[in-house]
């Protein structure tokens, strides 16, 4: 319960700048968000730079 | 309605524009409010890189008065799309298309400095199998830390439907036909299998959001909205992309999918059936083709390969799924399958029952197949053969139809467990019943078989 109130401040802290868009999308979408877009944009870095990595080590062994 | 002049009834939600025809053209009036997105979109490269890959309508900037001139900042003239369909008539490939190809340009867009504001399943059409974007006005300029605003509408209209086709069954996009803004998260969380809950994309993107949405539903105090940075956008764009490319659904065991290894035709009039029909395609030339009931679109293809605009509706999602799936294999052009049930055709839909137009308001075609059909019509669905022939004459000027006579083989499956009361379906009563609303202009009976082609023309 402490976890969700202090997640919620967050948010309401977050920008001060309100989405300018005519659609309307959603508190508990755009806190959901927030929350998985952490985790999957952290998941993004590596996966970009494993790819790196490997495209890395193909072209040495095909040098 | 297609109407020939004034606004697109199904053009009022978003404030940037509007569509409008003038003497049957259409345009796209893009007001004030968006001149800044616009010329973003245009500056950045965004509008030639995403027509480049055939991801976007080309439009070209017209010089004609605008049809709101108060708001008006310039009026556009954009490619036009042949027939406009929705997505509870897409087969499950169709779909998956759609929200790929959507899913695309966000990050195409992203990559430019905009993202778009919408990602509605209306704003993709099919033009020679392929999706492609149709709203113009639907990017802005994305500010650094904003989220993507359209990921509810993403998952509704697109995650939900495909997840359900995927997981519990395939008829289940139908649900889009009641839910215009896609299909309720908590909804399809309820309708789908537990099982659903393993793979963690669906549990993260339609369960857990479902849960957040309802945890959150009640709070009615202005939510600032959170900082998302770049890298976070990629990667929620990338898990919606592999979310999607995780469904997958084989058309297998349905009732039509067999169908041409099952029908009654010898090869010979087989071949004779479609040198009949080229021969009516040929004395007409029809600029439009409606196939009704087109199975895998054997048919629908003497049209649409002659260059001829051609939609090949049918009942069964596998039939329609192996039509797209044959079109996008072999690039083929000029025809749309579409899942339609005739006896319960698409309706009007949406505010005033006008934002998505019925299935009748989007003809009519210039010509119709209404090939081994009207057995189903007349003896599944009791349907009388008068009131057969005036629904076809709403739909087209002219018919190529095939009367089944009750001796035929499948004729005769279909009342092996029913009483025969269907004593008026003859030939004679079937040319009664037409010749009051049609002119016969040719009749060709099949070789090696019991049954007739017609071409008709609908009396003015």
């Amino acid at each position: 319960m402490k976890i969700r109130y202090l997640l919620f401040g967050l948010v309401l802290l977050a920008v001060p700048n309100a989405a300018s868009a005519y659609l309307d999308p959603g508190v508990g979408s755009m806190i959901w968000q927030m929350l998985v877009a952490v985790a999957l944009g952290a998941a993004f870095t590596l996966k970009v730079y494993w790819s790196k990595l490997k495209d890395y080590f193909k072209g040495r062994r095909e040098a | 309605m297609n109407t020939t002049s004034g606004v697109l009834e199904s053009s009022f939600r978003d404030p940037s524009g509007f569509l409008f025809r003038r003497e049957g053209t259409l345009y796209r009036q893009i007001n004030r409010s968006y001149a800044d997105s616009y010329e973003k979109l245009v500056s950045s490269g965004l509008y030639e890189d995403l027509v480049g890959r055939g991801l976007l309508i080309p439009h070209k900037d017209v010089e004609i008065q605008p049809e709101k001139a108060e708001t008006a900042y310039r009026i556009i003239e954009p490619e036009v799309v042949p027939f406009i369909s929705y997505p509870y008539e897409w087969s499950f490939t169709q779909m998956k298309q759609a929200a790929l190809a959507t899913l695309e340009i966000e990050k195409i867009a992203l990559g430019h400095g905009l993202t778009l504001k919408d990602a509605s399943a209306y704003n993709i059409q099919f033009l020679d199998g392929r999706p492609v974007f149709i709203d113009t006005l639907s990017f802005e300029v994305h500010k650094p830390g904003e989220p993507w605003v359209a990921y509810r509408q993403f998952c509704q209209h697109f995650l939900a439907p495909l997840a359900l086709m995927a997981y519990r069954d395939i008829r289940l996009n139908q649900l889009l036909r009641v839910y215009i803004d896609g299909i309720p998260l908590d909804l399809a969380s309820s309708l789908l299998p537990k099982r659903s809950w393993l793979n963690t994309r669906m549990a993260m993107h339609l369960h857990m959001h479902a849960r957040s949405q309802a945890k959150y539903a009640d709070t009615h105090t202005k939510i600032e909205p959170p900082k998302v940075n770049q890298n976070a956008l990629l990667g929620l764009i990338d898990s919606l992309h592999n979310a999607v490319d995780s469904l997958t659904w084989r058309p297998e065991g349905t009732e039509w999918a067999e169908y041409y290894t099952e029908t009654n035709y010898t090869p010979a009039g087989l071949e004779h059936k479609k040198e009949v029909i080229v021969g009516f395609l040929d004395e007409v030339t029809p600029k439009t083709v409606w196939d009704l009931g087109a199975n895998v679109g054997m048919f629908s293809r003497l049209a649409s390969e002659r260059g001829i605009h051609t939609v090949a509706y049918d009942i069964d999602p596998a039939c329609v799924e192996r039509n797209y799936l044959d079109i996008r294999k072999k690039n083929e052009s000029h025809l749309l399958p579409l899942v339609m049930d005739l006896t319960n055709p698409s309706p009007a839909i949406g505010w005033d029952n006008a934002e998505r137009d019925s299935m009748v308001e989007r003809g009519p075609a210039d010509m119709v197949f209404a090939l081994a059909l009207i057995h189903h019509l007349a003896i599944s669905n009791n349907v009388p053969l008068e009131r057969i022939a005036e629904y076809f004459a709403r739909i087209c000027t002219y018919l190529v139809v095939e009367f089944v006579p009750k001796d035929d083989s499948q004729v005769k499956k279909l009342l092996a467990n029913r009483e025969d009361i269907f004593t008026g379906y003859t030939e004679d009563a079937f040319e009664e019943a037409f010749g009051a609303v049609f002119d016969m202009i040719r009749k060709e009976p099949i070789t090696d078989s019991a049954r007739t082609l017609y071409l008709m023309k609908k009396r003015t």
